[in-house]
């Protein structure tokens, strides 16, 4: 299989994905320009002239402008040099991109791709080297990827931009240099799954689940520790979100993963109540509790209005 | 206009029932702004709106029981029972959704703008959005953006002189349009005004003028609180001589007309719709 470096893939994939449908469109600072941001975007505006864009230096409006270009039908891919730019396009993210989907009962869709490279090292500073990973993650409506080897790098991007919904795609800057097999054939990481990059075996001490970059980190310590009699496993989480709770959360994912509904039929399940939390100190003392009065309470309680009882003074 | 004021009058009527439980911004007093403009419109023109958005989603033509049922936070709902008063969705008159945020849907309907440009389609995008909207910094990248690419876009400004109790010369420097901020942006990006409604077709969307952003200001008087179904003019926030004056030239004045029960009639049908109908089901933030 070939050998190409991260910003190789990540090319690689553009172009595929570019080719694939006219409704693909690149737009992102210095995308067409002689550095190509690290590369990646190398050649783009040549071979696609009418999908590829420079910008004016106005994250949040832009962003805005691709929720709607997805609204109407496009499938936007933004690139920014630094995560840290993002902060600027909070609002058009969390609030339109995230919610397009849902706000309106699913008639709209926003298939919309958002590359945010993070800095590390030369002294990048405070505002150019943050993981801000799990902040995204916090909000329901988003996929959040980071792949953390050229492979995934370019399956991932493949898979995020062939999906339906705001994907934040993050990329650590020294993915970019680093080199792996990647197929010239166009492929997909799916979304949503982890998967093992150093198995533990059966006599594993420990397991480190991490992403990106500190994959690469983990196998390292893993090789040292592992010289020392302590074996460990390293999970490359590849999705940082929607994730899978597992059988052992009482918390469904339908209400973790969704933002509140008004209509007050369904606002009344939205929220953790009384019952929700002694549910989940039941299991975990695995002790049987009597829920009977919690839920009559519960019951006679208006969920959307503050109830005297919780208006203190405490 | 006359049809969205006796909506707007029966929602704040029925809204005592606390049935419709979610807040209203209704747009009593704001009519004018929202016919005018869409009676410019073909139906393959897009719209996208603010909290304030029942009378443009009227009328560019949203149901009238898809927008009550969305206040019942039914199933027939225009957005499900998912959006609320907040975010109407109409896509068969493509309206184009309305929004809780000042200035959100501005970059949105800029980007709709770019996707029919893209796709070589003549539609226009007009945003609707209110005074305060001009203080974010969507407004502007937004500007700038529709500008640069030289979009089939109409700004449109209802100046209502408040965002929420807060007074326009209490947000702005120069909040008139003749000098100052205004004149700044101008000249930086390029505005043009228009007073006259008939004109709008010919001045706004005519190619020549596309380099330029088209923005039109409407100034415009909500009778109403900000939010919700009561007068609130006891909180002595707005001048009475003010009030009076805005009264004076309110456009919907009472009428005996043939249409008066013919919109009755259809008022309470869509009531009777909503409160019959299924209540929502829950829709997943992801699409397939």
């Amino acid at each position: 299989m070939p050998i190409k470096t991260g910003a190789e893939a990540i090319n690689e994939a553009m172009v595929q994905i570019l080719s694939e449908s006219p409704d693909y469109f690149v737009i992102g600072e210095g995308v067409p320009d002689p550095k190509a941001c690290f590369g990646t975007t190398k050649g783009l505006s040549e071979k696609f002239p009418k999908q590829v864009f420079d910008m004016p230096v106005s994250e949040n409006g832009v962003t805005g402008v691709c929720v709607g270009a997805a609204a109407a039908g496009l499938r936007p891919i933004m690139v920014h040099m630094r995560v840290d730019f993002l902060m600027y396009a909070m609002d058009q993210i969390v609030n339109m991109a995230a919610k397009l989907h849902f706000m309106y009962g699913g008639q709209l869709k926003c298939p919309m791709v958002i590359r945010a490279i993070v800095g590390r090292g030369w002294g990048q500073g405070c505002q150019h080297s943050q993981h801000l990973e799990e902040m995204f993650a916090m909000v329901p409506g988003l996929k959040v990827v980071m792949p953390s080897n050229p492979y995934n790098a370019k399956g991932l991007l493949v898979a995020a931009a062939r999906d339906n919904n705001s994907v934040i795609y993050l990329e650590h800057r020294w993915i970019h240099s680093m080199t792996g097999e990647v197929p010239d054939e166009i492929y997909e990481v799916p979304i949503g799954q982890s998967r093992v990059a150093r198995g533990g075996g059966k006599d594993m001490a420990i397991s480190f689940i991490t992403q990106g970059y500190m994959v690469s980190v983990a196998l390292k310590a893993a090789e040292f520790l592992s010289k020392q009699g302590i074996s460990c496993e390293v999970v490359d989480r590849q999705t940082i979100l929607p994730w899978h709770m597992g059988n052992s959360n009482t918390m469904s994912e339908q209400k973790y993963f969704s933002p509140c509904p008004p209509a007050p039929n369904l606002s009344k399940n939205h929220y953790t109540g009384i019952v929700d939390i002694m549910l989940a100190v039941s299991q975990r003392l695995d002790k049987k509790i009597d829920f009977s009065e919690a839920e009559a309470y519960e019951k006679s309680i208006i969920h959307d209005i503050p109830h005297k009882d919780f208006m203190g003074p405490f | 206009m006359l049809r969205i004021r006796m909506i707007e009058e029966a929602i704040a009527k029925k809204y005592q029932e606390q049935k419709m439980r979610c807040p209203v911004h209704l747009s009593i007093g704001q009519e004018a702004a929202a016919v005018g403009v869409c009676s410019t419109l073909k139906p393959e023109d897009k719209v996208v709106s603010t909290h304030r958005g029942h009378a443009h989603y009227l009328a560019k033509g949203g149901s009238l029981k898809g927008l009550i049922s969305e206040l019942y936070g039914k199933k027939t709902g225009c957005s499900k029972g998912m959006g609320g008063s907040m975010h109407l969705l109409d896509l068969s008159c493509n309206f184009y959704g309305s929004t809780s945020i000042v200035a959100g849907t501005i970059p949105y309907g800029v980007g709709l703008a770019f996707a029919d440009k893209f796709k070589g389609s003549n539609a226009k995008t007009v945003i609707f959005f209110g005074d305060a909207a001009v203080e974010q910094g969507a407004f502007h990248e937004a500007a700038n953006f529709a500008s640069l690419h030289e979009l089939n876009v109409l700004f449109v400004c209802e100046n209502n002189d408040y965002s929420c109790y807060t007074h326009i010369t209490k947000r702005r420097k120069r909040p008139g349009h003749q000098d100052g901020e205004f004149k700044l942006i101008a000249e930086g990006h390029g505005l043009l005004y228009f007073c006259s409604l008939p004109s709008i077709e010919h001045i706004a969307f005519t190619a020549e003028r596309r380099s330029y952003l088209s923005f039109l200001e409407i100034p415009t008087f909500r009778h109403l609180e900000h939010c919700g179904p009561n007068n609130d003019d006891h909180l002595a926030y707005r001048d009475p001589e003010y009030i009076s004056e805005w009264r004076k030239r309110d456009q919907v004045v009472a009428c005996q007309h043939s249409w008066i029960a013919e919109i009755e009639a259809e008022i309470n049908e869509a009531f009777v719709f909503a409160e019959s109908s299924p209540d929502a089901q829950l829709v997943s933030a992801y699409a397939d």
